[in-house]
């Protein structure tokens, strides 16, 4: 009985053993478990992390695309409580304009905040990220100077200097683009572009900001600096202090309707960078190309790339993205702000209503201004039809408007959009003033000068000055001469392209964009002349459609 | 009688306690061998996981860094590049970047909502220590010309670091639109020599400077 009662206790020890080594197995895999659980969490939360961001950053996707549909970009906004959507395994909110978004890019700058938070659930936390942007409402894309054919620098004197409007210290921000769905031309080796007092200092005359009249600065104050840089004999070698960051780019665009052709061989779908007069030149690829290899010493950008953007005008596929000469026109017929400068002028009797003017009467306006203006002024849209005559020739042919004395149109703080439908054209030495009110986002929206043309150019044309001719179809020709200088504030389109003559001058606030209406006219071209464009990308806005993103930030 | 069976029970207890610890022993390596091959999966799965968190929080360090910068000439450069084309598998970068405090505070915006560069940030490889190190310089908004900057003080973002390349995109294209990172890490080698598990990790990023 004992004996089996012993043998029975030895059953038991090796039950006692199995129990504690399964113990002992079980205690280690759940510790090991556990650890990798814990690794494994952290992983999981960094990718949950990671899938929030990009979860936001397509909510801030969604509400540029909102702004980009609305009818008024400018004055869209959601509302404080923002706009919930479900995306991917997430959800995001975004706002414009309103709840966290209100005020983020500065309050009354004109600006468009976009903010977008993006969340993820993991376990039994809410993963978010959340990134903020700041653009311009109404602009499809920001460029200074854009041309939908060829734009062109010719001649050894020519200067064109492409700042910011408001400048703080160097590049921030950069100066204004440059761009074409063309071709731009750099005729001449000894042009200049932005080369801020290469040999010495060199002055630009430009408005007086605190007054009428013109003053003269130095040219690198135009992007900051304060003094002159210093310049490397090599070209390859960037001037210090290092100067190409506080410039712009040449942007070689292409059309997202299909690329337009050009004479650049091998061709390229989008616009080409050329040198000299070649029939068929090779497209450059660098700023460094450009001033090494191809020797254009004196031009300074920052570098070249190459972008889709949208066609904005003389395309049936994007209707919206057109300036609307009727609509221009019906602002200034509605316009009945200029009725006592009218009769003041002797126009008490108007061929049209408003502010509408053919041009003979608005050469009455001009000569009453010439005398008159800051003390009384034109105000808000007015449009000269040049449909039943013009005055740029002896025989008063149809299609043009010229300039021939000094005028301030609106005073040095006013708000004239300056349309004309036909050829708009600057006699020589003569200073003509359009400036805006720009202490305010809606004086830096304000349009400037549109030449729209008449909708159908007359047949024939007539010599203007420098070659230049007009027909009606949209141009802006500048004849130059060392006393003339155009002061303009806010858009400059033309329909059919801008030319500025030797010697002449343009300083202009805001940006430009010209068509063409023959694929053979150039949309741009500086002959010999002094061009200063301080690019405001509000000016911008006047187009109504999409949203140019200036600054972007991942807030969390 | 009894007092014998008693006497055997203890002699026979004792042999019985120790042969029963020598099987216990026995067992318990029985079961530990047959567990290696777990712990050295666990120890690298382990190891696998974190090595390839850190090379994920590296990247995560530079991430919204590198975002929020620019690929304006000059303000982003690339240094001490292998090639063979230029600025591709780089070990160093430096951007500009608008936040202050230390390139850690907020985003300073112009009076137009462009970014307001305050700094550079350095980010590159130490060979010497194997770690990835990162330097905020607020004397400047350009990167310097040619390597090296001043690189104190830093703080590590990355360790055991084998490989990192900095490579900006298009390759060749002297108009770049992004920049590529990417790292290899190393496991430890307590994890590596019995078995042959993957001892090394890596990840390729690419990040686009939005500004």
């Amino acid at each position: 009985m004992l004996r089996r009662a012993l043998t029975r206790d030895e059953r038991g020890l090796a039950l006692i053993a199995v129990l504690v080594m399964t113990i002992l197995a079980t205690g280690i895999g759940i510790a090991m478990v556990g650890l990798m659980n814990t690794d494994l969490t952290h992983a999981g939360v960094q990718h949950a992390k990671a899938r929030s961001f990009y979860i936001a950053m397509a909510g801030l996707e969604d509400a540029k695309a909102q702004v980009f549909a609305s009818a008024n970009p400018v004055a869209y906004a959601t509302s404080p409580g923002g706009v919930t959507a479900s995306f991917g395994d997430g959800q995001y909110t975004y706002w414009v304009d309103a709840g966290p978004a209100a005020g983020g890019c500065g309050a009354g700058s004109g600006l468009k905040t976009l903010e977008s938070t993006g969340q993820v659930g993991y376990l039994a936390f809410t993963i978010s990220s959340r990134v903020r942007a700041c653009g311009v409402p109404g602009a499809p894309f920001l460029t200074a100077m854009f041309g939908v054919s060829l734009v062109e620098a010719q001649g050894s004197t020519s200067r064109t200097y492409v700042a910011p409007y408001l400048v703080g210290t160097p590049g921030t921000p950069r100066g204004g683009h440059i761009g074409s769905f063309t071709e731009i031309n750099f005729s001449d080796s000894g042009l200049r572009l932005n080369a801020l007092s290469e040999q010495g200092i060199e002055y630009v005359m430009v408005r007086d900001p605190s007054g009428s009249g013109v003053i003269s600065i130095e040219d690198y104050r135009l992007f900051g600096f304060t003094s002159r840089p210093i310049y490397e004999t090599n070209p390859s070698v960037d001037p210090l202090p290092w100067i190409l960051f506080a410039f712009g780019d040449i942007v070689k665009g292409q059309p997202n309707t299909g690329p337009l052709t050009n004479r650049c061989s091998p061709y390229t779908p989008y616009a080409c960078v050329t040198t000299g007069n070649a029939p068929s030149p090779a497209d450059i690829t660098s700023i460094y190309e450009l001033r090494y290899t191809d020797n254009m010493r004196h031009a300074y950008m920052n570098s070249m790339p190459q972008s889709v953007l949208p066609r904005l005008c003389n395309d049936p596929n994007l209707p919206n993205f057109c300036l609307d000469r009727d609509e221009y026109r019906t602002q200034a017929y509605n316009n009945t702000a200029n009725a006592p400068l009218n009769t003041a002028a002797g126009l008490a009797a108007k061929t049209y209503p408003g502010a509408i003017y053919t041009p003979a009467e608005f050469t009455q306006v001009v000569n009453y201004l010439a005398s008159n203006c800051p003390t009384q002024c034109l105000q808000g849209t007015v449009y000269i039809d040049t449909t039943l005559a013009g005055n740029c020739d002896a025989g008063n042919s149809a299609g043009c408007f010229q300039f021939n004395q000094n005028v301030n149109l609106g005073g040095n703080t006013g708000d004239v959009t300056l349309a004309v439908g036909g050829d708009l054209v600057m006699n020589g030495n003569i200073v003509v003033t359009n400036r805006h009110d720009l202490t305010t986002a809606a004086g830096r929206q304000t349009p400037g000068i549109l030449v729209f043309g008449m909708p159908a150019p007359r047949r024939g044309s007539s010599n203007v000055c420098r070659g230049e001719t007009s027909n009606g179809s949209g141009r802006l020709i500048l004849c130059g001469g060392s006393g003339q200088i155009l002061i303009a504030d806010g858009m400059l389109f033309t329909a059919d392209g801008m030319f500025i003559g030797a010697q002449g001058s343009l300083d202009l606030i805001g940006a430009m964009y010209h068509e063409h209406r023959d694929p053979s006219n150039p949309s741009y071209t500086n002959q010999n002349s002094t061009v200063v464009v301080r690019f405001d990308p509000l000016a911008l806005s006047i187009f109504q459609s999409g949203i140019a993103i200036v600054s972007w930030q991942q807030l969390r | 009688m009894l007092r014998r069976l008693l006497t055997e029970q203890r002699g026979y207890s004792a042999v019985d306690a120790v042969t029963g610890l020598v099987l216990f022993a026995l067992s318990l390596v029985s079961v530990y061998q047959v567990m290696i091959p777990s712990f050295a999966m666990w120890r690298n799965s382990d190891e696998r996981i974190a090595r390839q968190q850190d090379v994920r929080l590296a990247m995560d360090r530079m991430s919204r860094d590198l975002r929020e910068s620019t690929l304006a000439l000059n303000r982003l450069r690339a240094y001490n590049c292998a090639g063979p084309s230029a600025n591709q598998n780089c070990s160093a970068i430096g951007f500009v970047t608008a936040r202050d405090s230390n390139c850690d505070g907020n985003f300073q915006l112009t009076g137009s909502a462009d970014p307001n560069w305050q700094a550079v940030i350095y980010v590159w490889f130490d060979p010497a220590s194997l770690e990835l190190r990162r330097r905020c310089d607020t004397s400047t908004t350009l990167p310097v010309t040619t390597w090296p900057p001043v690189l104190t003080p830093s703080t590590v973002i990355g360790r055991r670091i084998i490989l990192m390349a900095f490579t900006l995109l298009p390759v060749g294209n002297p108009n770049p639109t992004s920049v590529a990172i990417a790292i290899r890490e190393q496991a430890t080698t307590a994890s590596r020599p019995t078995y042959r598990y993957q001892t090394n990790f890596y990840n390729q990023t690419v990040f686009l400077p939005r500004n």
